[in-house]
């Protein structure tokens, strides 16, 4: 069943409504995710890949067109889809374990097994005993890994992240880019990320779709062919300088224009 | 600024102030009837009786401007939640709740007593109208305040309207909202004393008003003392409670 697309999106376009003309975001665009894949969405600043993604989560209804997860079309945001945002949003006066049960505790009240999973996921994402700390007390890094518990505490089938990792210094990334294949590998989740770092991109995907300048559009899908499970060292392949070149390629050439 | 200059300079400024006060009025030939001593005020608090006065009044005092404060900033507090909710009935009330704020309410004061009377009512209702106001404000811009990827987040997490109320609105409002508190509490006892003069049996402001009228000089400024002590007690229990809830605000425990 691994190939069985999870996530469909057919003619799906946006266009924002503005006093003057109306101004088009997203092209007409179509594609399917399948299950358990990890795809990055890379484009120019601007160029819709955030709005498709808040589409996909029902964040921001479609202009035109449909998506659908699991053969049901998405109008609203769901409960088995995590949503990751650029910064970490924490809340700033709960507790780390508190901000990764707030999924649950604005449904009911969340029961000793909720908090069990939640210390379980904080324990995956290397973050054991500090559940109790609040947010100015962890670093960027660990503040991004509680929003991402956060996005998993309802063991949702599929995870949208919007530049999770933009705001971390190139180190931190690093670093958190190898947990997070594993992550990804532990748990088995779709993930659909949108990013700035064609390099992030490529190391962590097993698919990566290229889109235009705005109004945006796919212009390019390749697949990554290493092996799910990534080390670091691939980052210096001949492949892989060879994929992140040709993804690379699309912007200079926009630039250039 | 080191530990020891932040209370000491303070320490010996107040020192200084009390000695020239104290020695002043005789410096400069100032008569006591007009400006006291600070020794002869102090002799005020002497006499177990005036203290005793003193205290009672004190007390109907807090009790007019604690009783406005918790009423007005209540409704202060939930009026700018309701607003904040309904646009349409922001666009109705805010128009008049800014024309309102404008004029000097203790103008009504006198209203007020011929409605409610002598007692501590007309009192708590002056307060409670000057109270309203900062509070209400300060709700409504805290509110305001909440970004929209925090509110991205509760459509996200599918939280409905109350639940992002109770766990997003009014916690990410609160130092705003403590503010409106800080402010409430300065006019809070202003409210009060103004609605004595006016017209009381009883408070500080009556106490004052009587003072003067005796041109008991000592006793005024020994009123005047009273009333500076519960502000400060007021101004640090308000403090005292934004410390305490406002802990994952930086900078907060430096205030």
């Amino acid at each position: 069943m691994r190939d069985r697309a999870i996530i469909e999106i057919r003619e799906a376009s946006k266009e924002y409504e503005t006093n003057a003309a109306p101004v088009p975001a997203l092209r007409p665009t179509t594609t399917s995710i399948a299950d358990a894949a990890f795809v990055s969405i890379v484009g120019p600043s601007g160029c819709g890949k955030t709005t498709l993604l808040k589409m996909i989560g029902g964040l921001i209804p479609a202009s035109t067109g449909e998506i659908r997860i699991k053969d049901s079309p998405v109008t609203h945001p769901r409960e088995d889809v995590g949503f990751v945002f650029q910064s970490a949003v924490l809340l700033p006066w709960k507790t780390a374990l508190e901000n990764v049960l707030l999924p649950i505790q604005v449904r009911r009240r969340a029961s000793a097994a909720d908090v069990r999973r939640a210390e379980e996921l904080l324990d995956l994402v290397g973050l054991s005993g500090f559940g109790g700390r609040y947010p100015h007390e962890l670093s960027g890094g660990m503040q991004q890994r509680v929003s991402i518990c956060r996005a998993l505490i309802q063991d949702p089938a599929c995870l949208l992240m919007d530049e999770p990792f933009g705001a971390l210094d190139s180190l931190t990334r690093e670093n958190i880019n190898v947990f997070f294949n594993k992550l990804w590998l532990q748990t088995g989740k779709t993930v659909v990320m949108v990013t700035h770092s064609i390099q992030e991109a490529v190391f962590l995907s097993t698919r990566v779709i290229v889109m235009s300048e705005r109004p945006g559009q796919i212009v390019d899908d390749l697949v990554v062919p290493f092996p799910a499970q990534r080390a670091p060292e691939i980052i210096g392949s001949v492949e892989f300088g060879e994929l992140a070149n040709k993804v690379r390629k699309y912007f200079t050439k926009a630039n250039l224009d | 600024m080191r530990d020891k200059t932040k209370y000491t300079a303070p320490l010996v400024f107040l020192v200084l102030f009390l000695l020239f006060w104290q020695y002043a009025p005789a410096l400069f030939s100032i008569q006591s009837n007009i400006l006291p001593p600070f020794s002869g005020v102090m002799r005020v608090f002497t006499d177990s009786l005036t203290v005793n006065l003193y205290f009672e009044h004190a007390l109907v005092t807090l009790k007019e401007a604690a009783l406005g404060l918790v009423i007005g900033g209540g409704l202060g507090l939930v009026t700018g939640v309701v607003l904040t909710e309904s646009r349409m009935l922001m666009t109705t009330f805010y128009p008049y709740i800014v024309a309102l704020q404008c004029m000097p309410k203790v103008a009504i004061a006198p209203l007020l007593v011929i409605w409610f009377g002598f007692g501590i009512t007309s009192k708590v209702v002056i307060v409670a109208l000057l109270c309203f106001f900062p509070v209400l404000v300060n709700t409504i811009t805290g509110i305001r305040s909440v970004s929209r990827e925090q509110l991205e987040l509760f459509a996200a997490v599918r939280a409905t309207r109350f639940k992002t109320l109770v766990h997003l609105l009014i916690p990410a409002a609160l130092p705003s909202i403590l503010t409106g508190f800080e402010l409430a509490v300065v006019v809070s006892l202003l409210g009060a004393i103004v609605g004595e003069f006016v017209g009381a049996e009883e408070g500080l402001g009556v106490l004052l008003l009587q003072a003067q009228f005796q041109m008991a000089m000592p006793s005024v400024f020994a009123i005047l003392l009273v009333l500076a002590l519960l502000g400060v007690i007021f101004n640090l229990l308000i403090r005292t409670i934004r410390k305490r809830t406002l802990f994952w605000v930086a900078g907060e425990s430096a205030r």
